[in-house]
């Protein structure tokens, strides 16, 4: 047996062993502290201990200091111990369609990418693009946040990935020294996240957002309309991301021939298309149109579903490939969300918080939304997309009745900025992904990032206020 | 006829690093070693942490995983095949492997096998690998090796 000794200083290797649990014993006291405090003026007891709920959420969330996932058990278990709300309320949550929907979503998404559909689409169009490194660049871009409108952002990237690392290793380029080689993983990374905020399908926050809407305020926002809203957002930040990465990473080759070719390749060594991929490429586009068509008749969970149990009539997938790919932690996440929205709600803390803490807002409403805009666009930078959505929502459902807001407004308004994390690697999974190839370096992207988040930020506001209102999204 | 070992603890270029060890192999007549360790913990320790923020399936990240680490062993062979013709010009024995495992592990191993004359290794800021190497493996070398071991500091540089 081997016994390492660590010669470093002693205080310092106890701290490193303990920080962890230092930062949730702080987080567990403040918690404790917090909700044993007299009740805020205005505030219930219950509204108080929904607060401290909240916060202690918002803490780990922020810290990151437990899975995500983890962290939503703790909001579905605290209200019942707190007598803020029954158990049997708390656990129906995580009966709502959005949760059996984005679950639906994953296994469908899985069965494309297992298929090999999802490849051979992307080969199919990359192979078309000609000899020149702009044109190239711009599939790179426009493939992925094509295909994001329909499966998520992150397996768009996953798929992704490896046909880039074939492009760049048959063009010969090299990690950190080819500025071309660098543009095209930022472009894959920002194509994924661009086009994921178009549907419903590019990521968990979007049908979490649904859900929390859902369960406060009753209402919803139907596949269609969410795309209807979301795609001018999604071609303007598409064509300033077509400028900005040429911009900021010229390109170094004149053709592209040998990817072209390695491409073509690829493509043959993948024969004819299969019984499988032509099946679930026909069950794809029926289940598309029925979200988008039908879901207000049979509801986009059941749609969703029934997709789901046509792959195993059909033996399209196992069950086994399933449980590779979908993370089942994102029904306790959901729970645990929609809970907390619901809590915040019913125990008139959200109202609480909007009053006394947002009334600087009253009658400035597109203020609120400008800042509520940007505050989603800057904290999805640092954690996770969904979480953006579990923390930002409630508070700002909240705060309609005060300003009078149209709740599905706002729900738009955090559920796609939330996606649009463009500078820092651990912003979004897509951006993680392409910067692992190590082409280009995190100091790289973040003036590009930054103008990007300004671009979306703007555009955002632009499309809101001047489009939105026509396709029945009134800020009122 | 000594060995120098060279581990390698990138695959970006290290002109600095070649320049100092091909330089070495030929004053003192020693044959070369360079050795590249894929730790297959490095793609998981990027990956990992996607699953529980962004809800990847577990067969998703480990897939992605060994993407990466088989685009480094490329990496690294392409990288090999520059030091051999290099290494030919000069008339310089040159073996070259790639193996995988943890890296400290991997590389005590073969320090104790073949008992070097010098060991080099290369710093290299930015490069995910290196990071992973000297956050660990590096003081492990030093600990086994019985020889001298040389850091040499590259400066990474972007665009060509």
């Amino acid at each position: 047996m081997q016994y390492e000794i660590d010669t470093r200083p002693l205080p310092l290797v106890i701290f490193k062993h303990l920080t962890r649990y230092i930062i949730i014993g702080l987080i567990g006291v403040f918690f404790v502290w917090f909700i044993h405090l007299p009740p805020f003026s205005g505030l219930s007891s219950a509204g108080q201990k929904a607060i401290g709920v909240f916060l202690l959420c918002v803490m780990l969330w922020l810290t990151q200091m437990l899975p995500l996932a983890a962290t939503g058990l703790l909001a579905v278990i605290a209200p019942p111990l707190l007598g803020i709300m029954d158990s049997k309320a708390v656990y129906a949550y995580f009966g709502n369609q959005s949760v059996f929907f984005i679950l639906g979503a994953f296994i469908l998404a899985a069965a494309v990418m297992k298929s090999g559909l999802s490849t051979r689409l992307t080969l199919a169009l990359l192979t078309r693009v000609g000899n020149s490194p702009k044109r190239l660049l711009l599939s790179v871009l426009f493939i992925p946040l094509f295909i994001a409108f329909w499966i998520p952002e992150h397996a768009v990237a996953v798929m992704f990935f490896p046909i880039l690392l074939e492009i760049v290793h048959a063009l010969k380029l090299k990690p950190g020294r080819s500025r071309f080689g660098a543009s095209l993983f930022v472009a894959m990374g920002w194509g994924c996240i661009t086009g994921g905020v178009t549907t419903l399908l590019g990521g968990a926050r979007a049908p979490l957002a649904l859900a929390i809407l859902d369960s406060t305020k009753q209402m919803s926002v139907s596949f269609f309309e969410w795309m209807l809203a979301a795609w001018p957002v999604t071609l303007i930040l598409g064509l300033s991301a077509a400028w900005i990465v040429p911009f900021f990473f010229p390109s170094d080759l004149s053709s592209i021939e040998p990817a072209v070719a390695a491409l073509k390749n690829k493509m043959f060594l993948m024969g004819r298309m299969s019984f499988n991929e032509k099946a679930i490429a026909v069950l794809m586009i029926v289940t598309i149109y029925a979200w988008m068509f039908l879901s207000a008749e049979y509801g986009i969970a059941n749609i969703a579903l029934l997709s789901v149990v046509v792959l195993f009539v059909f033996r399209l997938i196992e069950w086994k490939t399933i449980e590779q790919y979908v993370n089942w932690g994102v029904v306790l996440m959901y729970g645990g969300a929609i809970t907390l929205g619901v809590v915040l709600k019913d125990s008139g803390a959200a109202g609480w918080i909007a009053e006394r803490f947002l009334s600087a807002f009253l009658g400035r409403p597109f203020l609120f939304v400008a800042m509520l805009v940007l505050l989603a666009t800057i904290l999805t930078e640092a954690v996770s997309n969904a979480a953006v959505v579990a923390i930002l929502l409630p508070v700002a459902l909240g705060m309609t009745d005060v300003l009078g807001l149209n709740p599905r407004f706002i729900t738009l308004a955090i559920g796609i900025p939330a996606g649009l994390g463009y500078m820092f690697p651990m912003a979004s999974p897509p951006n993680a992904i392409a910067h692992s190839a190590e082409f280009f370096r995190v100091r790289d992207v973040l003036l590009p990032g930054l103008i990007l988040n300004l671009i979306s930020w703007l555009v955002f506001l632009f499309v809101a206020k001047f489009y939105w209102p026509f396709i029945g999204f009134s800020m009122k | 006829m000594g060995t120098i070992l060279w581990i390698l603890t990138t695959t970006k270029d290290t002109p600095k690093t070649s320049d100092y060890v091909l330089n070495l192999a030929k004053q003192k007549s020693a044959g070369l070693i360079a050795l590249l360790v894929l730790d297959c913990r490095l793609g998981q320790q990027i990956f990992k942490k996607l699953e529980s923020e962004s809800f990847f399936g577990g067969g998703q990240s480990a897939n992605l995983a060994e993407t990466l680490l088989q685009d480094y062993e490329e990496r690294g062979r392409n990288k090999f095949s520059d030091i051999r013709s290099r290494a030919v010009e000069k008339n310089i024995a040159l073996e070259t492997s790639v193996k995988r495992g943890v890296a400290a592990d991997e590389c005590v191993r073969v320090i104790k096998e073949l008992q070097p004359e010098e060991i080099v290794l290369t710093r290299m800021p930015g490069s995910r690998f290196c990071k992973f190497f000297f956050s660990e493996a590096a003081d492990k070398i030093r600990g086994a090796a019985g020889c001298p071991v040389t850091v040499i500091d590259e400066k990474e540089e972007q665009g060509a």
